[in-house]
């Protein structure tokens, strides 16, 4: 294998690991997280992350139906 | 996320169905694609119409959105009527800062996705789509002999009712994972699909040389209503804590895209595009 052969193996290798850690969901990279990289998990974020978005986590961790009661004031 | 402040679970549960339906921008880059090379630029009235196929497209969204929900709502999860009251904020002109900011907001966001998962994908595609090499002796494109080319021409027979052809159907593979993926993708199997000077035409020629009308028109159906988003399925796991939900929104919106596409382009077909 030539120099060239072996950049374009690992440019092609490195964009295959990342691109596949950004779709994973969330459950699966924190079992790599805490399996493979013996890292702590992570809270779910607040949204499904589309778009890139960095939106908080949210207070409930995504399980159960909020009961929102609003008083509205005109 | 949005759907949990509707306390009814069935309620809920639609509005979450029908949720991928509503146009996101992650459609406009294959909107904006095909519209551009597709839908002549001049006026239907005091409209142009490639603004009114957008807008049509955006319509469709909605309006199957509403459908499926009532489906949903009368056959398989029957709830009586439940009052909703939301407090909505007061209306306002757009201000032209406010605007400014959003728009630079959201090409951020896109330039950056550009940048990382899109590129990084489009790296792996044009990988499947250049191994293997080519047989000594073969004289077909090259691209057909890959993992990708291989790929698309056993999913054809499955896609071609619906007027797409080998390429599409690549496109569309890695198009699941995110939509806007689509057109680099298409770009990729193009570019590598082509021979000599070709590799560096615009895209937007190149498909409205390759493809009719007809099938032009039977993708953007696709596109309004495909689960091309694996987040979206992903939340939908989390927010219904099982996997009986996700897995019915991906069976019916590949069972809605397929109809779309194969009616529309049976429809123009008919109509001559």
């Amino acid at each position: 294998m030539n120099m060239q052969s072996a950049i374009v193996a690992l440019v092609v290798l490195g964009c295959g690991l990342y691109a596949l850690w950004v779709l994973l969901p969330l459950a699966a990279r924190n079992w790599v997280r805490r399996v493979v990289l013996r890292q702590p998990a992570r809270a779910a974020d607040g949204c499904g992350a589309c778009d890139s978005c960095a939106a908080p986590a949210s207070p409930s961790g995504g399980k159960a139906a909020e009961h929102v009661v609003r008083v509205v004031r005109h | 996320m949005a759907t949990r402040t509707i306390a009814n679970w069935q309620d809920r549960l639609a509005t979450i169905m029908v949720a991928p339906l509503m146009t996101c921008s992650a459609r406009l880059p294959v909107y904006a694609l095909l519209i551009g090379a597709f839908v002549p630029d001049r006026a239907f009235g005091p409209i142009n119409l490639r603004g009114l196929t957008l807008f049509v497209l955006y319509v469709a969204g909605v309006v199957s959105a509403m459908a499926v929900a009532w489906v949903f709502k009368r056959v398989w999860h029957r709830s009586g009527y439940q009052p909703l009251m939301l407090e909505l904020p007061p209306y306002r002109a757009p201000g032209l800062r406010n605007l400014v900011l959003g728009l630079w907001e959201r090409t951020r966001i896109f330039l950056r996705r550009v940048g990382t998962i899109i590129f990084a994908l489009m790296v792996v595609l044009w990988f499947l789509s250049t191994w293997p090499v080519p047989p000594d002796g073969a004289t077909d494109q090259a691209i057909r002999y890959s993992l990708a080319g291989q790929l698309g021409q056993l999913l054809q027979p499955l896609v071609a009712p619906i007027g797409f052809n080998w390429q599409i159907a690549i496109a569309l593979v890695p198009g699941l994972a995110a939509r806007e993926v689509a057109v680099g993708a298409l770009g990729t199997v193009y570019a590598l699909s082509a021979a000599g000077d070709n590799v560096a035409e615009q895209l937007a020629p190149v498909l409205a040389h390759s493809w009719s009308l007809a099938t032009a028109y039977a993708l953007l159906a696709w596109y309004v209503f495909a689960p091309q988003c694996l987040s979206t399925l992903a939340v939908v796991r989390r927010e219904t804590n099982s996997w009986r939900y996700p897995l019915a929104m991906l069976v019916y919106l590949f069972a809605l895209a397929y109809l779309a596409a194969f009616v529309t382009y049976r429809v123009a077909l008919w109509l001559g595009a």
